[in-house]
């Protein structure tokens, strides 16, 4: 661990990225207590505020608000939108969806492309044959055009209301995001991990594991798997780069997350109607997402020439 | 979401095969064969998933008028009251006679109906293709050649920016800045809406000025949009895959032998780096050809991405399927392609 | 080696884009425009009009129109007996002049002679028998039928019972007489729906089908050319009957964004547009956008309605009514729609004979709000389930329904936002499965008749317009007997005593009305636009009166 600190620090880029995502991560995790004001009161009167306003007008309106609203007075440091919410805690709780989705689908995509990829290149023969058409099948999938049919046929009553009934305070459109995102992108991951596997499979200590007896799970657990981490790792990260992407254009196109939460896209996709008369609201939920998918980039990067240098390009 | 991530990762696994004789029929013959699985698990993906979605088609199909009796009718012409895999061999039957159905909303065809939108997204395409082949080809270039130096450093961060940016917000900005503050570039829409005639008079018989209002540069900004991410990617990938060649030895040998080093990067090392670059530049025209959503949203641009959202959230399905089932097959075809390109760059590639 | 470099593939690439280039045009072009002006743009404004429109066309046929885009398209394709004059009274069209017997029940219409169908037929008295039947031909399925039904034989022919309407009739090649079972009051204005308008039997018999998409008619522009969600193309008809348009080209462009509509308009590329609510400031602040015609309020209503035949509305006016208080419509009005919109105390709205403003209004009043809540049974809001609120996909009406959501949330309700594409909105909200729901309404005639029998009359339960699902016997009574009594007074009487039930039982959530703020390029005189009109559809408004100055 130490000596990965060493070497991230050392490795420009890939640190930049590192703060970056420790800087999403922290923002998203305790948006809750960073944030000044809730991401869905809205204080009227306050409407359109550019970044630094100071919240005025009628102060006993806004008393008698004061619990749901949180503060009746204070500043608004990023300003307001169209209906006098904060945009700096709208895009802190942006980023606790950006992140949850990002990771948890990527977790959906690397179990799924390990599995796959795992047996097909374990077994071979017909097993691979059949495995590398589904994933062939899966990646002629234009774009992202299945994440949005499997979204709206998550759209439905039966499903909703129970999605809705484990999710608590979350959007419950969180759940189909996680489901479309993560039956999606797992092509590129099971195709790199068929890869090493089949040229693990030949080593002399797995020729040594079998001829000592080890059964195939045990040795696929024990000995290939953890061989394969290192460009997993790599393939993650930059996997959660993508789909904090995809789940941001997603809410733009008004899927997924549902108004009044927040989430980035969605964000964006009102915003994008008064770009001109308020571009602070379209500015920050967009540089946030660009930072932070930056960041996973930069630190995907990174890892890939620390952890794996095979992929890296020696000069 | 960029439409075109992930295509980096796309190893073209199953077209370079070396070995004797010139088989290319047979090996033409085996990749057909190998694409037909994959078109029908594609369709049977996209029915069976939407088979589950809630809407009913005959409810959208006849709107204010609905009336219990002629909707079981209408249900059963349309196959809908049998089982789902029932329906899917109807479908495929159909599609197979070169019949995609007819559209639920449009009452038009659906082949007719997505017509003139693929050929949008085409033209849409390579424009992005050309504006990200060029710059990003020289960008990865000018970085292997000048390694470490203050350009390929800011190049390369640049690439890395432009795999990260959203495309859609890339868009807005473009948007912002030069349609509606310069006013040098229109909004959207594709072509010049007034009168051709008038505008040639206007602009004093001048051809190329006359082409760029009438077309040109509607192209320019969704072109640039669209073109970001894959421009991205092949710059990292030109520049990673010349590293790698220059640092053979016939590259040495050629530098030993006196030849100047702009021409050993530009006819030695970059002629041997293209097969990697081709194989980027294929799987991210295939990307971008099955629809650049976003893209199209933002300019509001006709073409297949933007049908195809319309579609889903209109739950017009016919349109959906047939418009998946175009996707696919332009998908394999144009991988076939590039798989076939690499024995015209590489000859020692053969098709086994 | 072969060889093979980068400069073919681009080059490759280079030429297929190059290929579908447009070729300059041929011929004689400086004289044909007619104009000589100069002046950059001016021959371009003289010839053709782009009218933005927000969504596809669906048919053009008149027998199947539903939507307003259709309409905004149809309406100047077709000629109906009698039209609107832009003040909303009725005036003759196709029909020289016409008479109304004294019990109100036969109408006699003298057709204007010499009149011509685009495709250079005459029209005569059989194709306004054939176009009126046709709505009720069980074969046509027109959505429109129930237009038909005060016309004698109307219903017979349409359940398969009759030959023919026996209502309708010829009586020569230049007049036509229909007869009514009831002196139904709206009928002339009904008349002047675009539904009614006028076709050519020929092309009809010909291809029924592809009629919508290939529309023959007499109005002052000929169908040219629809290319699905990118453009509708019409050309002027030089041998209109009335006014031959100046405009040669009138493009309807289909632009489904308000935001690239603004700026298309601002760039000049069309010729008129709606004033989205996000630019109102914009507008404002731009001295150049001189040519606003600030609106008063349209017949065009955006409402909540509520599923009054399902838990918890159902028999539960009190929480009808506490919804009502708890919104603060002046704030939507403000700050969504920037003041372009004007808050809606009626269910009829202002601008025809009859209106009425006072009994009942729900001004916002959290506290009542509140009380009444404890009245339906709900105190705060608890034992209340969550609401589900359907809107369409539009971005400002995810705004407004985000500030009714937190209003409601600070009386106790919870809502659920539900955004979905408006065709399966409109499913699900006609099949009853929406509890609370987006409901708007653009008046198809200024009679009372087409918002308080159309919209809230059991006779339409469900799809056929009362989507709220309320029932009220005497409301319905009352409607009914003003569609039949002649005397205005008296209609009035009536629709005030039917106005207040409705206000009073609350089967809506009122919110306003939208204006007719439309925004105009300087040069385009002769646009006028009418109280029915919603932008940027116009579907009123005689395109074919524009002219251009420079």
């Amino acid at each position: 661990m130490k000596q990965f600190l060493r070497q991230i620090f050392r490795h420009g880029s890939g640190f930049v990225g590192l703060v970056l995502v420790i800087v999403a991560v922290v923002s998203g995790t305790f948006c809750g207590t960073l944030s000044p004001y809730s991401p869905t009161y809205q204080y009227r009167g306050q409407e359109k505020l550019p970044p630094g306003s100071v919240i005025s007008g009628d102060e006993a309106k806004l008393a008698s608000y004061e619990d749901n609203g949180q503060r009746s007075s204070g500043s608004f440091m990023w300003g307001t939108d169209s209906s006098g919410r904060d945009v700096y805690s709208r895009v802190l709780y942006g980023a606790r969806i950006s992140l949850l989705v990002g990771v948890i689908s990527t977790v959906i995509n690397v179990l799924i492309g390990l599995l796959i990829g795992t047996v097909s290149g374990y077994f071979g023969g017909w097993t691979d044959t059949l495995l590398m058409r589904l994933t062939d099948t899966f990646f002629a999938f234009p774009g992202v055009l299945l994440a949005i049919i499997i979204l709206a046929t998550l759209n439905n009553d039966e499903v909703k209301s129970v999605l809705g009934s484990i999710s608590g305070s979350i959007d419950p459109g969180i759940w189909g995001l996680f489901i479309a995102l993560g039956l999606t992108g797992w092509t590129g991951i099971a195709r790199v991990i068929r890869g090493t596997v089949i040229s693990l499979r030949e080593k002399e200590f797995i020729e040594a594991a079998r001829a000592v007896g080890c059964s195939n799970a045990r040795i696929i657990i024990l000995h290939i798997i953890p061989n394969c981490m290192a460009p997993l790792i790599v393939l993650a990260t930059m996997q959660v780069a993508y789909n904090i992407l995809s789940e941001a254009g997603l809410s733009f196109l008004g899927l997924g997350i549902q108004p009044p939460n927040a989430s980035w896209g969605g964000m964006l996709a009102t915003a994008k109607n008064y770009f001109a008369e308020m571009p602070w609201w379209g500015i920050f939920p967009g540089l946030a997402l660009a930072l932070t998918v930056l960041g996973f980039n930069l630190l995907g990067d990174g890892l890939r020439d620390i952890l794996d240098p095979r992929l890296k390009v020696r000069t | 979401m960029s439409e075109s991530a992930n295509s980096g990762q796309a190893a073209a696994g199953q077209g370079r095969r070396q070995g004797e004789g010139s088989a290319f029929w047979t090996y033409l013959l085996k990749r057909l064969g190998a694409a037909l699985p994959v078109l029908v698990g594609v369709t049977f993906i996209c029915y069976a998933i939407l088979s589950a979605a809630p809407g009913d088609p005959v409810r959208i199909l006849m709107g204010q008028h609905y009336d219990e009796e002629v909707a079981n009718e209408l249900r059963s012409n349309m196959g809908l009251d049998k089982p789902f895999i029932v329906q899917y061999g109807m479908f495929l039957g159909r599609v197979s006679r070169g019949d995609l159905g007819r559209s639920y909303v449009k009452n038009l065809p659906v082949a007719e109906y997505l017509a003139p939108k693929f050929s949008n997204t085409i033209q849409l395409t390579l424009v992005a293709m050309f504006i990200a082949i060029v710059f990003g080809v020289s960008a990865g270039i000018i970085s292997a050649a000048w390694n470490r130096s203050f350009w390929d450093y800011t190049l390369m961060l640049l690439a890395v920016a432009g795999i990260s940016l959203p495309v859609f917000w890339l868009g807005m900005l473009l948007q912002l800045l030069f349609a509606t503050h310069l006013g040098w570039m229109p909004v959207s829409d594709m072509s010049y809406s007034g009168n051709p005639e008038a505008l040639w008079n206007e602009v004093g018989g001048n051809y190329m000025l006359w082409l760029w209002h009438m077309s040109i540069k509607f192209y320019v900004l969704p072109g640039v949009t669209l073109a970001t991410v894959p421009m991205a990617i092949i710059a990292r990938l030109t520049r990673s895959s010349m590293l790698e060649v220059m640092k053979l030895d016939y590259i040495r040998q050629a530098r030993a032998k006196g030849l100047g080093y702009s021409r050993v990067v530009v006819t030695h090392a970059l002629r041997n780096a293209l097969i990697p670059i081709i194989t980027v530049v294929g799987n991210n025209f295939a990307v971008l050809l099955t629809g650049a959503v976003l893209t199209e949203t933002v300019f509001q641009w006709p073409g297949m991405g933007r049908a195809m959202v319309e579609a889903i959230n209109q739950l017009d399905y016919p349109v959906v399927l047939g418009g998946v089932m175009i996707m696919a097959v332009v998908f394999v075809i144009v991988n076939l392609i590039v798989d076939l390109t690499y024995g015209l760059v590489d000859p020692r590639v053969r098709y086994g | 080696m072969r060889r093979f470099n980068l400069s073919i593939l681009i080059a490759t690439i280079a030429l297929l884009a190059l290929a579908g280039c447009p070729k300059p045009p041929t011929g004689n072009t400086g004289t044909t425009t007619g104009t000589n002006t100069g002046s950059t743009g001016g021959e371009k404004r003289a010839r053709n009009y782009n009218f933005p429109l927000p969504a596809d066309v669906k048919s053009l046929d008149p027998a199947h129109i539903t939507d307003t885009v259709s309409d905004s398209v149809a309406q100047r394709l077709f000629n109906r007996l009698v039209k609107f004059d832009t003040d909303g009274s009725v005036e003759p069209d196709l029909a020289e002049s016409y008479e109304i017997s004294e019990d109100g029940k036969v109408y006699t219409f003298h057709l204007r002679s010499g009149v011509k169908f685009h495709n250079g037929e005459d029209l005569n008295s059989d194709d306004v028998i054939y176009s009126y039947s046709r709505l009720v031909d069980p074969d046509t399925d027109s959505e429109r039928s129930n237009l038909m039904s005060y016309v004698a034989g109307a219903n017979d022919y349409l359940g398969g019972r009759a030959e023919s309407v026996s209502g309708l009739k010829a009586l020569d090649e230049g007049t036509v007489q229909i007869t009514l079972t009831a002196p139904y009051a709206p009928f002339l204005n009904v008349l002047c729906m675009t539904t009614f308008g006028v076709v050519p039997s020929s092309e009809v018999e010909r291809d029924e089908r592809g009629f919508g998409a290939n529309p023959v008619g007499t109005g002052p522009f000929v169908f040219e050319s629809w290319t699905p969600d990118e453009r509708v193309v019409l050309k002027a008809n030089r041998t209109y009957f009335g006014n031959v348009p100046e405009i040669e080209t009138l493009t309807f462009r289909i632009i489904g964004d308000e935001s690239t509509r603004f700026e298309n308009f601002r760039n000049g590329t069309l010729e008129h547009c709606d004033i989205p609510a996000s630019k109102i400031k914009t507008v404002n602040d731009d001295a150049n956008l001189k040519g606003l015609i600030a609106g008063e309020p349209a017949m065009d209503m955006y409402a909540y309605g509520f599923n009054c035949d399902a838990a918890p509305f159902k028999d539960n006016a009190a929480l009808r009514q506490a919804l009502n208080y708890a919104v603060d419509k002046q704030n939507i009005i403000d700050n969504i729609w920037g003041g372009l919109v004007t808050q809606q105390n009626t269910i009829v709205p202002a601008g025809m004979f009859y209106h009425y403003e006072g009994s009942v209004s729900y001004p916002y009043d959290p506290e009542k709000a509140a009380a009444l809540l404890e009245q339906a049974g709900y105190p705060n809001g608890e034992g209340l389930p969550e609401l589900t609120l359907n809107v369409d996909l539009q971005e400002v009406n995810k705004q407004v329904a985000e500030a009714v959501q937190e209003d409601l949330s600070r009386v106790g309700v919870t809502v659920k936002i539900e955004r979905t594409d408006w065709g399966p909105f409109l499913d699900k909200v006609y099949a009853g499965n929406s509890l609370f729901f987006q409901n708007t309404w653009l008046g198809d005639y200024p009679d009372p008749d087409n918002w308080l029998y159309q919209l809230l009359c059991s006779d339409n339960f469900g799809d056929a317009g009362n989507i709220s699902r309320w029932k009220n016997s005497q409301f319905d009574q009352l409607v009914k007997e003003a569609q039949v009594e002649p005397d205005q007074q008296k209609r009035s009487d009536l629709y005030r005593q039917a106005e207040d039930i409705a206000l009073n039982e609350a089967p809506w959530l009122l919110l306003f009305w939208k204006n007719s703020s439309t925004l105009v390029q300087p040069y385009v005189k002769g646009l006028t636009i009418t109280k029915m009109d919603r932008t940027p559809q116009l579907n009123n408004a005689p395109i074919e009166e524009v002219t251009y100055t420079d």
